[in-house]
């Protein structure tokens, strides 16, 4: 509760700066690296993190620390090919880039359509998080906590802007951190802070196979990596950064952090497993668990945590949608000349309509474990974006068809593999060793028939890699 | 600049990244292949630790914020000497 207090005193006190879409957007470029470090983390450290690993590892055991690996992962992808390229290109979003690199409309729009898309399956499980979360914590009914959480959220959003969120995912990311650990603390004391007499009591959990074959594992783990590069809610922070430098030294901040993060929370997954056996859910071990070495004072904690983590990740993922739908769409193909304060106009709504649609699907996928979930959205984005962007700013052969190509064929055969999936058809639950390779192949075979290369490449290279000193 | 001196630096830039990334992609991606394939090695246990638990929740973090330190020195150097 006093979270949420916070929470909404930060956006009340942030209202004052709204002036003009640009702070709306990116906070006027003015946020340090190592706020941004915690705040970006903050972000990432969604349900999928925090409750969804935990419970993973409670249900599987070994495997579910894929999702840790694989999450924290593409990290290191980001930073080694994306991170100063993106800040130094200046562009606000995936469709941005993609519309101004290759000088093309028709790429912003489907690259709008692929971060709606990414932004739609990962606020589902955000949501079937928050109605587990308040439902354990309060004991609401779960589409009423869906429900409300969903206004609260969107709320925050239209009334604060991306600075709002800033600060709100830093805080969350430190009270999230430290819940975290001081769980993790507590069950490891009741074991003589002997963590091997813990995974003793739990041993048939700690093999790996207990739920993905060889090739699932491999899929996952790939998906996981190169999905996180391609997110554009993560992505679109960078664009806080004053540098190029800056935004390496974020992400290395942020790998620190999760870093940490990703080792404790396997731990709790197999502590709840030693204290609550099969008493558990997928998506509350990790509260349970709090309750049982913390009492009701730490559950409350980890709930408010989980809580403050959805509404940063949602909050997040409404912004990118809201900038899909207002500022690459409606500014480029409905009203050019919009003047700044219509566009605030338009961002606003845009972002109570994401809001209430993503109450709807919050109430729809009840059940699911929103790791899993996640996943799926990692693995379009590893599809969709990462081979476009790879490619874009390392390889001065790539034309504007082949960018066109990448995009419709990652996000294409992504979605088909996962519906049919879905469906029962096969057995691949994560498309990415598959649409992967083959959007990076389309690029490359379009863009060498093709020959077409942007006029300008020299100077984009020379920008995104050489760049003023800073 | 000239167009060559460009795309030298842009050269370095790109080898520097990919190795690291290859062996740090190397590195998480052999883990599913070892757990098949080298049963009996990765369930070797140090205390009630197994080599595959090990692998997966620590090393394959301190390798990357290895690489990550790496990247970071190397790509400032190059940028000083511009």
């Amino acid at each position: 509760m006093l979270i949420i207090g916070i929470t909404i005193g930060i956006a009340i006190f942030s209202k004052r700066f709204i002036t003009s879409t640009a702070e709306f957007f990116v906070a006027g470029r003015k946020i340090s690296a190592v706020q941004n470090a915690f705040a970006m983390s903050g972000d990432y450290m969604s349900a999928a993190s925090f409750l969804g690993i935990a419970g993973l590892v409670w249900l599987y055991g070994y495997d579910g620390i894929w999702y840790a690996a694989g999450f924290f992962g593409g990290w290191v992808i980001l930073l080694l090919f994306l991170a100063s390229p993106i800040r130094r290109f200046g562009a606000y979003t995936v469709a941005d880039f993609v519309a101004e690199r290759f000088k093309s409309e028709r790429l912003r729009i489907v690259a709008t359509l692929g971060t709606l898309l990414i932004s739609v399956f990962y606020m589902v499980p955000q949501m079937v998080g928050t109605g587990d979360v308040l439902s354990v914590l309060l004991g609401w009914d779960y589409t009423m906590a869906v429900i409300i959480s969903g206004v609260l959220i969107t709320g925050y959003v239209m009334v604060g802007g991306i600075r709002a969120t800033t600060y709100n995912s830093i805080v969350q990311c430190v009270v999230l951190w430290t819940a975290m650990f001081v769980t993790v603390i507590l069950a490891l004391s009741r074991y003589g802070f002997s963590y091997g007499s813990l995974l003793a009591e739990v041993t048939e959990y700690t093999y790996p196979g207990k739920w993905l074959d060889f090739t699932n594992s491999f899929a996952l783990i790939l998906g996981l990596i190169l999905g996180t590069a391609g997110l554009p809610h993560i992505l679109v922070r960078y664009y806080t950064n004053p540098s190029g430098r800056a935004a390496r030294m974020t992400t290395v901040g942020a790998l620190f952090i999760l870093g940490s993060f990703y080792i404790m929370s396997p731990i709790a997954g197999f502590a709840t497993r030693a204290f609550l056996g099969a008493n558990a859910g997928q998506n509350t071990a990790l509260p349970l668990l709090a309750e049982v070495v913390g009492g009701e004072a730490l559950m409350g904690i980890v709930c408010a945590g989980a809580f403050a983590a959805i509404l940063s990740t949602v909050a997040g993922l409404i912004l990118t949608s809201t900038g899909a739908l207002a500022h690459d769409f409606y500014m480029h193909f409905i009203n050019r000349n919009a003047s700044e304060e219509k566009q605030l106009k338009i961002a606003k709504l845009s972002a109570g309509v994401i809001g209430i649609f993503s109450i709807f699907t919050g109430i729809i996928f009840r059940g699911y474990n929103v790791a899993f979930l996640v996943g799926l959205a990692f693995s379009i984005a590893a599809s969709t974006f990462f081979p476009v962007l790879f490619m874009g700013f390392w390889w001065r052969g790539m034309t504007e068809k082949g960018a066109l190509a990448g995009l419709l064929i990652g996000m294409i055969s992504s979605i088909s593999m996962i519906a049919t999936n879905l469906l029962g058809l096969h057995a691949l639950t994560n498309p990415s060793i598959i649409s992967v390779p083959l959007a990076f192949l389309s690029i490359y075979l379009v863009s060498k028939a093709d020959g077409k290369v942007p006029s300008n490449v020299d100077e984009f290279m020379y920008k995104v890699h050489i760049g003023e000193r800073e | 600049m000239g167009n060559k001196e460009m795309d030298k630096i842009i050269k370095n830039k790109f080898r520097l990244s990919i190795s690291l990334g290859v062996i740090f992609l190397t590195t998480v991606l052999s883990l599913p292949i070892l757990n098949e394939y080298a049963k009996n090695f990765m369930q070797i246990s140090f205390g009630n630790f197994s080599i595959a638990y090990i692998y997966v929740a620590i090393f394959i973090y301190l390798i990357s914020w290895g690489l990550t330190l790496i990247y970071v020195k190397k790509t400032n150097e190059m940028e000083e000497r511009n």
